[in-house]
Parts: C-alpha cells; structure tokens; sequence
C-alpha cells in the first residue's frame, strides 16, 4: 500500500531506496542520455577521448613549460585533475536540471523522482570511466609505477560520489525552485576552477605562501581522496579524508533538510 | 494478488502557489533585504482540491465530470501519487497505471524504439516484456520507418500515436484515464477507440474523466460530479448525469 500524507511524515529515505532498486530504468535511461548526446556525429562518443586530449595537448604543453614542471609528473596529474574537475561540475551544473529536464515524465508517471536524480549520475560516471583511461594512458606512458596503494581510490571514490550525488539532490531541488541556479553555479564553478589546485599543484601555492586557497577550499579535498591514492599509491593524508568525510556529513544533512523542505513541491513548482 | 485494491482520499487538499513559479533567486534575494517588500508581493494560491473524502473499491469503474478547471484532472494525479496532497490523507492500494499527457514526456533526440522502451519502463514493463511486446506496439502504432528517426521530427499526431500504443500495451490494475479518447486522425481514432475499451475493460480499478456523457453512461456505474475543486455529487451514474444534464454542465 502506498500512503500519501500531507504532512512530512512521509519517509523520504524510502524514495531513495526504492528508487535505487528501480536501477534499470534509471541506468537505462541514462546510457540513453550518453548516446542521444553523440547520435549522428560520426565520432560519437570518442568525442569524450578528444575533446579532453586537446585541452590536456594544449593545457598541459603550455602551463608544464609555464610552471616548470616535469611533463611525466605533470601531465598524469592535469588529467586526473580535470577529469574529476568534470564530475565535481556536471554534477553541479547540469545537476541543477536534473528535475527540470525530466519534467514530462514527473508529472506523467508515478515513479519516485529520485530516479531522474540517479539518471542524471550515468552520464557524469561515464565521461569519468572514459577520463580515467586516458590517465591510465597517461600514467603507462611516462612509465610512472602504480601500487596496490592505488586501490585507496575506490573507497575514496565511492565518498566521492556520495559527496556529488549529495549535491545533485542539492541543486536539483533548488533548481526547480530557481530557474537561475544552473547560470550561477556555472559563474561559481568556473571562478572556482581557478582556486581549485587541478592546473596547478599544491607545491606551487604553498612556495608563494597562498596555501590558504586551498587549506579551505571543500574542492580540494574533494578532489584529493580520488586523485592522491592514484598519483601517489597510497592513502590520502588523514587530514584529507577527515574533511572530506566531514565535508560528505554536511552535505547529507543540506541535502537531508532540502528534500525534506521541498521534495513535496518539485510537482507543483515544475 | 490477494490483497484489495483501493483508493481512499481522506479530506484531501492540493494548493498551487501560483505566484512561486515566476520567482527568480534574484527576486528573492533582493526582498530578504527589503523587509517591506515582502509582504506586498501578492501570493496567488489556487486551490485545486478542497476536502475530497471518498473511496473506490476493487472492481468499481468511476467516471469524473465537471467542467474544464474543476479538479478531476488534478484528483487523478493524486491518486496516482503525482501531487502529494497538501492537506488530508491518500491511501492507495495496488499498482497503479496512469495515462494522462500524451503529448509529453518524449526523449526528443532519441528514435521511435528508444522512447518505446523508456515509457514502457516508466510504466512498469520489464525490459523482457518491453521486448516481447515492442512490434505489437510498433504495428499498433502504424508508424513504420519513422521509428528509425529521432521523435524531433514527428507531428504532433505521430506523437499521440506512439504515447497511445505503449500505454495501451500494459496490464493495469489501478487504470486513471484523463480524457485520453479521440487520438489521432479518423482512421487511427477509430481504432484506439475499440484499443481503448478493450483496455478499460481490463482495470480492476478504472477512474476516468470525460466530457462525453454517453462514455460515462456506457462505461461506470459510478459518476463523481466535481465543481472548483469539490465534490458535488457522488453516485450511481444514472442519477449523476441526468442531475449534471439538468444543471447544464454548470
């Protein structure tokens, strides 16, 4: 039996997890979502491979030479870098039109709309799958060793992607509310590029006594639990993953206090 | 199954806030520092439902009536779970199928099959029984090549055709229809029409809005009259269609 209630009594964490079970028709329509971006092109999804080789050809050629930096330590590092940096803002940006985007289908079908929150993770996931290659390429190429201590990104991954899901419910809902969140996190989220240690390193801020644009930055912590273990082979220094942990706690009760706030109106805002 | 079937609304309510929907943060951002602006900003709340009570056991097939505005299309998405009520209560027991826009909800990008196979799911099929289905759906649909292109180019009647055949396609158990009859051209529209009864005739739970008196007649035994979001009158078909008829639809 399914109960409506007018009041907030409704378990929200229920949604979730029906929602997770119904993971083929999330998972499908998300895989949809990934092809349907590259039909017709002729190179369909290679796109993915090209469009992120030119930026770490150009980026990285210039700004190694620029900031003096051996291309064997650099270039692995600049991928992974913007590879995560993609996640951290697709989730965010085009998290924000998680909801808007599936507007036909939450007011035609009644499914949990947590669904369409999972879908829109598929995407992001994939083009990371691809990225991650290409830093496995990378990382081959220039001979660099990989441990076992490599294998700390998974549970690092997996805070990671908690972390992010947290903000796609975030902004998801927000977005509904405010048609102008995707423009303003995509102004935020490109200044917060450039205060984010992912083209250059932390070395090179704390040489110039900037090491505060990182030591608060949520981002950088964010980044590191995937991208120390795999540079470095073992696991993140403890201050790293204990903001980010405490960082992942945060972000469950805004997103906690968001659903329980809003996630009754998505249907009458949309 | 052995569990009944039911739908039950306990003094149900559903409010719009009109006026949020043209909201922008900005707008928003500036009132919190103009403390006095705030309250002029008129609310516009529109009530759609106003504590509706009433319960539909298994078996029943229910038709709503009532002019355009009344609340039936809006009771129908409560009962399928859509609009969580504002106020009141909405118990619903089974699985409940819901056929209500369909010109909307479409991957615009994506081919004919592609969208057969989403709505499909959004309905409740397996991929399996997607697959087992998918050229009976195809052939009802009569849509032929153009299920090889991208729905962007399909009319508006093409896209009726598709959202009809894959709605129909299913086995419902709680069935709402808001005035879903006449899809498509003559040719098409005869043949849904005859789809269509067939598929009623399967719900164990058929709630449906119309405007066609004669539908109502033939098909429930039970009307529910409604008026700005109330319930007017709510009884055998009979009496509630000739006591509508009388009024003029008012």
């Amino acid at each position: 039996m399914i109960t409506y209630n007018s009041a907030s009594a409704r378990p929200s964490l229920m949604e979730f997890v029906s929602a997770a079970k119904l993971w083929r028709v999330w998972l499908h329509m998300g895989l949809q979502d990934v092809k349907s971006r590259f039909r017709s092109s002729a190179l369909g999804p290679a796109w993915i491979l090209i469009n992120l080789g030119a930026v770490i050809g150009a980026v990285g050629l210039i700004y190694g030479r620029l900031f003096h930096q051996p291309m064997n330590e650099f270039l692995p590092f600049l991928t992974l870098g913007l590879v995560i940096w993609g996640f951290i803002s697709s989730s965010l940006v085009e998290g924000s039109m998680a909801f808007i985007v599936a507007e036909g289908y939450i007011k035609q079908f009644p499914f949990p709309k947590i669904i369409y929150l999972y879908r829109a993770m598929v995407p992001y996931t994939v083009v990371f799958s691809v990225g991650l290659f290409v830093f496995f390429v990378s990382m081959a190429l220039y001979r660099r060793p990989m441990g076992w201590g490599a294998l700390w990104a998974v549970p690092g991954f997996m805070l990671f992607l908690i972390i992010n899901f947290f903000h796609v419910v975030i902004v998801a809902h927000i977005g509904v509310r405010f048609r102008d969140l995707p423009h303003l996190l995509g102004s935020l989220i490109q200044i917060a590029f450039y205060l984010t240690p992912v083209i250059f390193t932390v070395t090179m801020l704390k040489d110039r006594g900037l090491a505060f644009v990182y030591m608060f930055n949520p981002l950088y912590y964010l980044i590191e639990i995937v991208r120390y273990p795999l540079l470095n082979s073992e696991a993140p220094p403890a201050e790293v993953s204990y903001v980010a942990l405490s960082y992942c706690v945060v972000a469950g009760v805004a997103a906690t206090y968001v659903v329980k706030k809003m996630s009754q109106r998505i249907v009458y805002v949309l | 199954m052995t569990e009944d079937l039911r739908i039950s609304l306990r003094d149900v309510g559903v409010r719009f806030d009109v006026s949020a929907r043209q909201d922008s943060l900005k707008a928003t951002v500036l009132n919190a520092f103009r403390p006095g602006r705030t309250e002029k900003r008129e609310r516009r709340i529109v009530h759609a439902l106003k504590g509706v009570t009433l319960d539909i056991e298994h078996g029943e097939r229910v038709g709503l009536i009532g002019l355009n505005g009344a609340g039936k299309s809006t009771i129908l998405k409560v009962m399928a779970g859509i609009y969580p009520p504002t106020s009141g209560e909405a118990m619903i027991t089974g699985h409940v199928s819901a056929m209500f826009e369909l010109a909307t909800g479409f991957e615009m990008s994506q081919t004919g099959w592609d969208n057969i196979r989403i709505r499909g799911m959004l309905l409740g099929l397996t991929p399996t029984q997607i697959e087992e289905r998918i050229h009976q759906i195809a052939e009802f649909s009569e849509l032929g090549e153009f299920l090889d292109y991208p729905v962007k180019t399909y009319s508006a009647g093409m896209f009726i055709r598709l959202a009809f055949s894959v709605s129909t396609a299913i086995n419902p158990e709680i069935l709402l229809l808001d005035e879903v009859m006449g899809a498509g051209d003559v040719q098409f529209a005869n043949k849904a029409k005859r789809r269509m009864h067939e598929f009623m005739e399967q719900g164990k739970i058929l709630v449906f809005s119309s405007h066609s008196l004669e539908m109502l007649a033939s098909f429930c035994e039970r009307v529910i009259w409604m008026r700005k979001g109330e319930v007017v009158m709510d009884g055998p078909a009979k009496i509630v269609l000739t006591e509508y008829e009388s009024k003029a639809g008012q």
